[in-house]
């Protein structure tokens, strides 16, 4: 199995030799082969979720497509940098603290999410559902800091977490800011397919990115999952670039088409207020 | 800090990715190509390689205009699953945010690996000062208060090991005799607290209290820093006596969840 995965990741690679990609060109085939160890180690970190926070060699090897002594080979190399470590109990690998230090860089170096957390805090007391703030990475959202509602029942997101730019108001609100060949080349490889209400084409994903730069606000309905309502607004910094977006989510059954209206204006003064604090001058 | 070059110890491509990856703290959250290569020591051709890939997996982000990079905000989704899965952030959460609450001064609680003391956990205090600490700063064991309430329980000889290693100072009133840093330790001992007074930064204090796990084995400490104007010696005294009652605290919490529960 593994055999014919790193013959097609071959092929690929000599294809895009002869594609003529510049760094392809420059880089010679035994780089190439480091780079793939690169890229197969950083894919191993990324396996770990809140709901699997251990992972063993044989696990690990099945998910990435690696063989075992492959694997264990980058298992090595991560522990030996601090990025993994081994439970002495389980045998297994979990998240090492060279990472923790990593996380605890960019959050503290995040003005933004510093700025805005009370702002963040009256606005999910206002309307009584958690507020986020996100960037976008690539086609991916992340929250950079969230407030939680004190409603028992709670949609499942938390810091860091990475959702897809397309089905979220928070990632339209961003993707919106985008030149459209830049939001075509970003899913060049199609849309992510998520919730039931999800957008399919890339042409009605523009139509609406257009009616967001219009309204100055995103509504997501049941897009990221079913029954999820999220309403964004963007952020600029002081030249007037959107370099985040505010976001409000919650179940169909309180925020009701209705309500949007008022969701919408208090999620929009919050991100014009935030922004403000950043030095935008309207 | 300086990282040992790459090159010279021959170390993998993945490797020297993750070394790549460390050069960023919070004193320079950016690099541009040509100092990544110079603080790794490789070719200025393969630290773009190693950007390039680690840009593509969604490490690093670079900024277009000034071709700096930096750290995707993406990693902190990762140190939030070691954070929530850490026995020790989880157990302590509680005791820490009371002292922080208590005290007014910023909290810690910190272990020490490879003789550096690194913050599992950081949470600011009613009048927040820049300290320039973050969950999973690394600093130096012999001149934080933190890292000395953790040493000074080590047996003799990894104490040694320490020493040999050097007291490099970062202050004025860094101890970097060994005699007065042994000295120091026995003084922990007997009071159950570390102090610090400007050993790290100057015009900042910490003191430090031991976590003993189920076993009575010292694993962790907790910690408050603040300006030395406010943890002066009039306060001292108070503050120390919050420290410890939360260390202990923290220990007490740690013994009944290892309850048959094994982990970090």
């Amino acid at each position: 199995m593994f055999r014919i995965k790193e013959f097609v990741s071959y092929i690929r690679n000599k294809l895009r030799f002869f594609s003529g990609g510049e760094t392809e060109l420059t880089a010679s085939k035994g780089t190439q082969t480091q780079l793939q160890s690169v890229k197969n180690g950083l894919r191993i970190l990324r396996l770990y979720t809140l709901e699997r926070p251990e992972w063993g060699v044989t696990e690990i090897a099945a998910s990435l497509g690696l063989n075992k002594s492959t694997a264990s080979r980058l298992i090595g190399d991560l522990c030996r940098e601090g990025y993994l470590e081994k439970n002495a109990f389980t045998g297994k690998y979990k998240l090492g603290l060279a990472l923790l230090g990593l996380s605890g860089v960019v959050q503290s170096t995040l003005e933004i999410a510093r700025e805005s957390m009370d702002i963040l805090e009256r606005l999910a007391v206002t309307l009584q559902e958690a507020a986020h703030i996100s960037i976008v990475e690539k086609a991916n959202v992340t929250y950079l800091c969230k407030v939680d509602c004190k409603h028992p029942v709670r949609l499942m997101s938390h810091v860091g977490r990475l959702n897809p730019a397309c089905c979220t108001s928070s990632g339209k609100v961003l993707l919106a800011e985008l030149e459209e060949a830049e939001v075509r080349e970003l899913y060049a490889d199609g849309l992510p397919v998520m919730g039931p209400n999800c957008v399919k084409t890339i042409g009605e994903l523009l139509e609406q990115l257009r009616i967001v730069r219009e309204q100055g606000h995103a509504v997501c309905i049941d897009e990221m999952h079913e029954d999820s309502v999220s309403v964004g607004a963007p952020i600029r910094d002081f030249t007037g670039r959107v370099i985040a977006s505010v976001s409000v989510v919650g179940p169909r059954s309180r925020v009701t088409p209705e309500r949007i209206p008022e969701f919408a204006r208090a999620v929009m003064d919050a991100g014009k207020e935030i922004s403000r604090r950043l030095g935008m001058r309207w | 800090m300086r990282y040992p070059s790459a090159r010279r110890e021959n170390l993998s491509s993945l490797r020297t990715a993750l070394r790549l990856l460390g050069l960023f703290t919070i004193d320079r959250p950016e690099l541009n190509i040509s100092k990544m290569a110079e603080l790794l020591e490789v070719g200025v051709s393969t630290a773009y390689r190693l950007a390039g890939t680690l840009v593509e997996e969604g490490y690093m982000v670079k900024d277009p205009q000034s071709k700096m990079y930096r750290l995707a905000a993406s990693l902190m989704g990762m140190g939030h699953i070691i954070v929530s899965r850490t026995e020790l952030c989880a157990v302590s959460a509680g005791a820490l945010t009371r002292l922080v609450e208590r005290s007014g001064e910023t909290g810690h609680i910190a272990v020490v690996q490879d003789f550096q003391v690194i913050y599992l956990n950081k949470i600011d205090g009613a009048h927040p000062v820049y300290l320039m600490s973050h969950a999973g700063r690394k600093l130096p064991v012999h001149c934080t208060s933190s890292g000395q309430a953790i040493v000074a329980f080590w047996p003799e000889e990894e104490i040694e090991r320490l020493i040999a290693r050097g007291l490099t100072p970062s202050t004025r009133n860094t101890i970097t005799d060994s005699a007065r840093f042994r000295e120091k330790l026995r003084h922990i001992r007997r009071e159950g607290y570390a102090l610090s007074v400007e050993e790290l930064h100057e015009g900042v204090s910490s003191i430090a209290a031991p976590v003993r796990d189920a076993n009575g084995e010292v694993v962790a400490s907790v910690s408050i820093a603040g300006p030395s104007r406010r943890i002066n010696r009039m306060a001292i005294p108070r503050l120390a006596r919050l420290v410890m009652e939360a260390a202990a605290e923290v220990s007490a919490r740690l013994a009944e969840a290892r309850g048959g529960r094994r982990g970090r």
